[in-house]
């Protein structure tokens, strides 16, 4: 397959940066989108031009590295998927393609389509985590969990912290990877104990990082590659007012 | 936002009701209900917090807005994200305002006509004679399709911001939507058409 690209360059954070064109040509239909980069990249660096920057890992929908906005959709046009499982068989022979960087204002780019996105790193370290002592594993049956709360927790645990929900918000709200989080670990009895410190601390450092509000508008659970859902706002909504009016 | 939304929203039932009462006709219980809201007077401090929690709403709605300005420092080159969000999420700041501008010449037509006239104003009359003008019904109209979309968006997101719409009451939420942000500006709607056919007298 032949592609027309329009990639988004810039060399560093204060490049004003533009897009250039390029083709991708003999492209597998198998061949997700970053392995199409990878293509062009190699001629790019045969001619001893500076290939094009992007983010990824595992390559397999895991980790939350890869981002691109994709013909104007985050992740690309289509639902459910993360930028390296997304395949070329899914556009047509001689499409163009659009390659952007997520934009938002917590993430400034470091180069073409990689952006710096440790603000979530720092939102983790305020208060993504349960405090526990690490002896021995616990008898794993010892503490019991229903099982419609472990789904509902197991569906929040789905993110992978990709900032897709930031980069898709009109408003650049974090609130779905804030509210995957807290809702994860507020369902269940290992993260109840710290609920309280954890909403104020994840939300207050959200604030701080300059993401935007929320507005309800669900554009993040429309183009979340994990479909988490809205509803873990909803709880993340319910936890912060426990933890402003209940008792601490 | 989510409580003066909430408020709104009691107020709108409040107010449908009390104008259906029109379909009753010129003797009535409209014109008399009326009256009795004109006069009495723990009705006034009500009428501040009505006043107040309109404002409330605006001013926190705008801030809001105004705070989320910048967030995307450079837009994409490709706009997909506005296709993935409802009309009304998207409007309601564009949507709010136009109520807005609607209540201002809607107090002046009713509001401040009866109160401030000096002498006692028969409500009715007032209301039948605001629309016998085809103009005033339209822009009427007009603007109860903006206020179903206004609560289209504001409904589910008053639930959805005071962490009620969770996954098991989400279904329950939207559904009791449909009826507020269909029927309240139906009901509405209905009033000034009936009056101006001939269907209260
Ligand atoms: C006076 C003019 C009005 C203005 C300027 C206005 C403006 C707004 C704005 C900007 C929002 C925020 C939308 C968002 O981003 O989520 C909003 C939400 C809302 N509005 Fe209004 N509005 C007005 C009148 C009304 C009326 C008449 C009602 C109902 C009776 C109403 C009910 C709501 C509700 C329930 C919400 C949702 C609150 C939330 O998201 O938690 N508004 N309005
Ligand atoms: S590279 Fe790991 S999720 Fe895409």
């Amino acid at each position: 397959m032949d592609f027309k690209l329009k990639v988004w360059r810039q060399k560093n954070r204060d490049d004003k940066g533009h897009f250039e064109d390029y083709t991708a040509k003999g492209i597998s239909e198998a061949a997700s989108v970053l392995e199409m980069l990878d293509v062009v990249n190699r001629e790019l660096v045969a001619a001893g031009k500076d290939p094009i920057a992007f983010d990824h890992d595992c390559r397999e929908g895991i980790c939350g590295s890869c981002g691109l906005v994709i013909n104007g959709g985050v992740h690309g046009p289509f639902e459910h998927n993360t930028t390296c499982e997304l395949r070329m068989r899914r556009f047509s022979d001689g499409d163009t393609i659009v390659l952007e960087p997520f934009r938002a204002r917590p993430f400034p780019i470091i180069k073409d389509l990689v952006v710096d996105r440790s603000a979530f790193d720092r939102i983790m370290q305020a208060g993504g985590y349960v405090t526990v002592k690490t002896g021995q594993a616990p008898e794993a049956n010892g503490i019991a969990v229903p099982k419609k709360i472990a789904d509902e927790a197991m569906d929040a645990a789905q993110c992978v912290g990709c900032g897709a929900c930031a980069a898709t918000c009109p408003n650049g709200s974090a609130m779905l990877f804030v509210a995957a989080k807290v809702s994860q670990l507020a369902l269940l009895p290992q993260g109840k104990a710290e609920r309280k410190e954890r909403a104020l601390a994840m939300v207050a450092q959200m604030d701080k990082e300059g993401f935007g509000s929320c507005s309800n508008t669900y554009a993040c659970e429309a183009k979340c590659p994990k479909g988490v859902s809205v509803t873990h706002i909803a709880r993340l909504n319910r936890e912060y007012l426990r933890a402003g009016f209940g008792s601490k | 936002m989510a409580l003066t939304g909430f408020f709104l929203v009691s107020f709108l039932m409040f107010h449908l009701t009390m104008n259906l009462f029109l379909f009753e006709g010129s003797r009535g219980s409209f014109s008399s209900f009326a009256d009795f809201l004109g006069t009495f007077p723990i009705v006034r401090p009500i009428e501040w917090i009505l006043f107040g929690g309109f404002l409330l709403h605006l001013l926190l709605g705008g801030f809001v807005w105004l705070m989320n300005r910048g967030v995307r420092p450079q837009a994409y080159k490709v706009k997909g994200t506005s296709k993935t969000i409802k009309l009304s999420s998207r409007l309601s700041i564009y949507t709010g305002t136009l109520i807005l501008a609607f209540l201002v010449w809607h107090l002046i037509q009713f509001f401040i006509a009866s109160r401030f006239a000096g002498h006692p104003v028969d409500m009715f009359v007032l209301v039948a004679q605001a629309f016998s003008n085809p103009v005033t019904i339209v822009l009427y109209e007009i603007l109860f399709v903006i206020l179903g979309f206004h609560l289209n968006h504001g409904f589910q997101a008053l639930f959805q911001s005071l962490g009620l719409r969770t996954a098991k009451y989400r279904g329950f939420i939207d559904a009791v939507g449909v009826i507020v942000w269909l029927l309240i500006p139906l009901g509405f709607a209905s009033i000034p058409l009936v009056m101006y056919f001939g269907g209260a007298r």
